[in-house]
C-alpha cells in the first residue's frame, strides 16, 4: 500500500511539471529586419564564466564551441589595442582581473600578452590553459567562414582615468585586418563611443557599425544623426515600442543581458534583430 | 596558429553511431554497478526505493527521478533526467539520464550515513536547425564525477546530498559545417536528493 503511494506521489509530481510547462512564442510571427529570423550571437563565444560554463570569455575554445559546436549564427567578443597596435580580445581593463598577468592591454605589448593565460576559474588552473588571443589569429582562421563576429570595440584602460588609445589608430588598424580579410560583410563593429564608430564609418561607409548605448533615446538620436546601422542594448533597457521606432528609422536591434529563460523569453517578444546571450542552447530551445 | 577548419560539407566523415554510443555506455554503466551490486553476499535482500534527484553541474540545472536498488553497504540509483537550464519548454527536452552507485562504509541502517559515490550523466539535446529543413541529428554530453556525501534519515524518507568532481564530455552536430565538435573539461556536480524507503524498518527503530 505504501509502495503505490509513493509511486502515485511521484506521478503527481511529473504531471505537476509537464502542466507548469510554459507555451510557446510565436515564432512565425516575429517583425524585424532579418527576414523575421534572430540571430543567435554567443557573449564572449559561449557565454560567460559561471558554475555551469567554465570556459573564459574571449577565449578560443569558448568562440570554437559557440561557432563549430552550437552553430551559433555570430559572437560577440571584446576588442581592445594593446600598446605595438596589435587587436587582442579581452573583456576588463586590467589584465590580473581574469589572467596570470598584470598591466593594462593599452600599455602592454601583444606579445606579453599572449602568453598570459586565464585564471578565473579552478578548471583553467587544473586541467586547462587558454590563453588571450589576438583578433587576427581568429580572423584569419574563420575569413572563410560563413559565422560573423560582433566586435566591442573597447578603446579604455583602466589603468589611467582618461582614454589613452588613439582613435584614428584604433579605427585604421581594425579596417586593415577586416579589409585584408573582406570580411566586411560578416562583421558589426559596436562600441559605447560614438567617435571611433565614426571614424569607421568614415574610412568605410559599407561598414556595420552598431551604437550600444544605455538610454534609448540618446543611442537612437546618434544613431541615426550620424548613419550607422543599428544599437545595441540591454534588453532591461528597451522595450517592444521603441524596438519597432528604431526599426521604422531602418536600424537594426541586437539585445543582450539575456541569460535565463524569462529573460529570453522577454527578448524575443520584443521582436530584435539579434539577441546576445549567456545560454545558446537555451535561446535555440526557443527557435527551434 | 595552426588550426583549420574545413567548411566543405560531407567533407569529414561523421561519427556513426553518436547516440546509440551514448546509450550503450549508459546501460553499461548501469549493468556493472547492478553487478556489483547483486554479486556481494550479504544477509539483507534488495530494497527498490522512489528517489528524487536535483543536480547542478556543467549542463546546468538537472532534474531527475528513478529508483534507487540498496543491498548491504551498496546502492544504485538510475533514472531518466530533464535537463532545465536549457529548456523552454519542459516536454522538449533536453532529456538524458542518470546514474549513480554509492558505497556506505559505515552501512545505511542509521540516522545519519556517510557514502562514497561514482555518478554518471548523459544529456541529449536536437543539434540546432536554424533553416527548420535539417536532417535532426543529436547533441550528447557525459558527465562522470567521483565524490562524497551525506544520508539524513527522517521516518522513512531519505535526504541526500553529495559533492563531486569529474569531467565532462561533449559532442555537437553542427548543421552549418556537417560535422560533429568535441570539447571535454573539468566538472563540479551537486546533488540533493529524497530517497523513500518504502520496504524497510525506520531508521532508529
Amino acid at each position: 500500500m505504501q509502495v503505490n503511494n509513493s509511486f502515485k506521489l511521484m506521478a503527481v509530481l511529473i504531471v505537476a511539471i509537464l502542466f507548469f510547462a510554459c507555451r510557446k512564442i510565436d515564432l512565425g510571427n516575429i517583425q524585424n529586419l532579418n527576414d523575421g529570423q534572430v540571430m543567435v550571437i554567443g557573449h564572449g563565444g559561449s557565454g560567460f564564466p559561471e558554475f555551469s560554463n567554465q570556459l573564459p570569455a574571449n577565449s578560443w575554445t569558448s568562440i570554437e564551441r559557440a561557432l563549430e559546436g552550437l552553430n551559433a549564427n555570430a559572437v560577440d567578443i571584446d576588442v581592445q589595442l594593446s600598446a605595438d597596435h596589435q587587436l587582442i580580445l579581452y573583456h576588463d581593463g586590467r589584465l590580473e582581473s581574469q589572467t596570470d598577468c598584470y598591466g593594462c592591454i593599452p600599455e602592454t605589448e601583444s606579445e606579453t600578452i599572449i602568453s598570459c593565460c586565464y585564471r578565473n576559474n579552478f578548471s583553467n588552473n587544473i586541467t586547462d590553459h587558454h590563453a588571450v588571443i589576438l583578433l587576427e589569429d581568429l580572423l584569419e582562421h574563420y575569413a572563410e567562414s560563413p559565422f560573423t563576429f560582433l566586435l566591442d570595440l573597447k578603446p579604455f584602460g583602466q589603468c589611467t582615468e582618461d582614454i589613452i588609445v588613439d582613435l584614428d589608430t584604433f579605427a585604421t588598424v581594425l579596417t586593415d585586418l577586416v579589409v585584408r580579410l573582406k570580411m566586411e560583410d560578416r562583421i558589426i563593429f559596436n562600441s559605447f563611443f560614438v567617435d571611433l564608430l565614426a571614424k569607421l564609418k568614415a574610412l568605410n561607409p559599407g561598414f556595420r557599425v552598431f551604437k550600444d548605448g544605455v538610454n534609448f533615446d540618446e543611442n537612437f538620436s546618434e544613431a541615426t544623426t550620424i548613419g550607422f546601422n543599428g544599437i545595441t542594448m540591454s534588453n532591461l533597457d528597451i522595450d517592444e515600442d521603441q524596438v519597432s521606432q528604431a526599426h521604422d528609422a531602418g536600424l537594426w536591434v541586437i539585445l543582450y543581458s539575456v541569460k535565463e529563460r524569462f529573460g529570453t523569453a522577454d527578448a524575443l517578444r520584443k521582436n530584435p534583430d539579434g539577441i546576445i546571450t549567456d545560454n545558446i542552447e537555451l535561446l535555440q530551445n526557443f527557435l527551434d | 596558429m595552426a588550426r583549420t577548419l574545413d567548411l566543405g560539407l560531407g567533407s569529414r566523415k561523421e561519427r556513426k553511431g553518436g547516440t546509440k554510443d551514448t546509450f550503450f555506455l549508459w546501460v553499461s554503466s548501469i549493468l556493472a554497478f547492478g553487478i556489483i551490486l547483486f554479486s556481494i553476499p550479504a544477509k539483507s535482500q534488495v530494497i527498490f526505493s522512489p528517489s528524487a534527484v536535483t543536480s547542478l553541474s556543467y549542463t546546468g540545472f538537472n532534474f531527475s527521478l528513478g529508483v534507487t536498488a540498496e543491498k548491504d553497504k551498496f546502492s544504485i540509483y538510475v533514472g531518466p533526467k530533464l535537463t532545465l537550464s536549457d529548456s523552454y519548454l519542459v516536454t522538449d527536452g533536453p532529456f538524458g539520464f542518470s546514474s549513480s552507485f554509492f558505497f556506505f562504509p559505515n552501512g545505511r541502517d542509521r540516522k545519519f550515513s556517510s557514502f562514497i559515490n561514482f555518478d554518471y550523466q548523459v544529456n541529449f539535446q536536437k543539434a540546432f536547425c536554424p533553416t527548420g529543413t535539417c536532417s535532426r541529428k543529436t547533441n550528447f554530453t557525459h558527465e562522470y564525477n567521483l565524490g562524497y556525501g551525506f544520508v539524513y534519515q527522517v521516518k522513512r524518507v531519505g535526504l541526500m546530498n553529495a559533492i563531486n568532481i569529474g569531467r565532462y564530455s561533449e559532442n555537437f552536430y553542427n548543421q552549418l559545417t556537417q560535422q560533429r565538435f568535441k570539447n571535454s573539461g573539468y566538472n563540479t556536480l551537486i546533488k540533493i536528493g529524497v530517497i523513500v524507503n518504502v520496504q524497510k524498518q525506520d531508521a532508529g527503530e
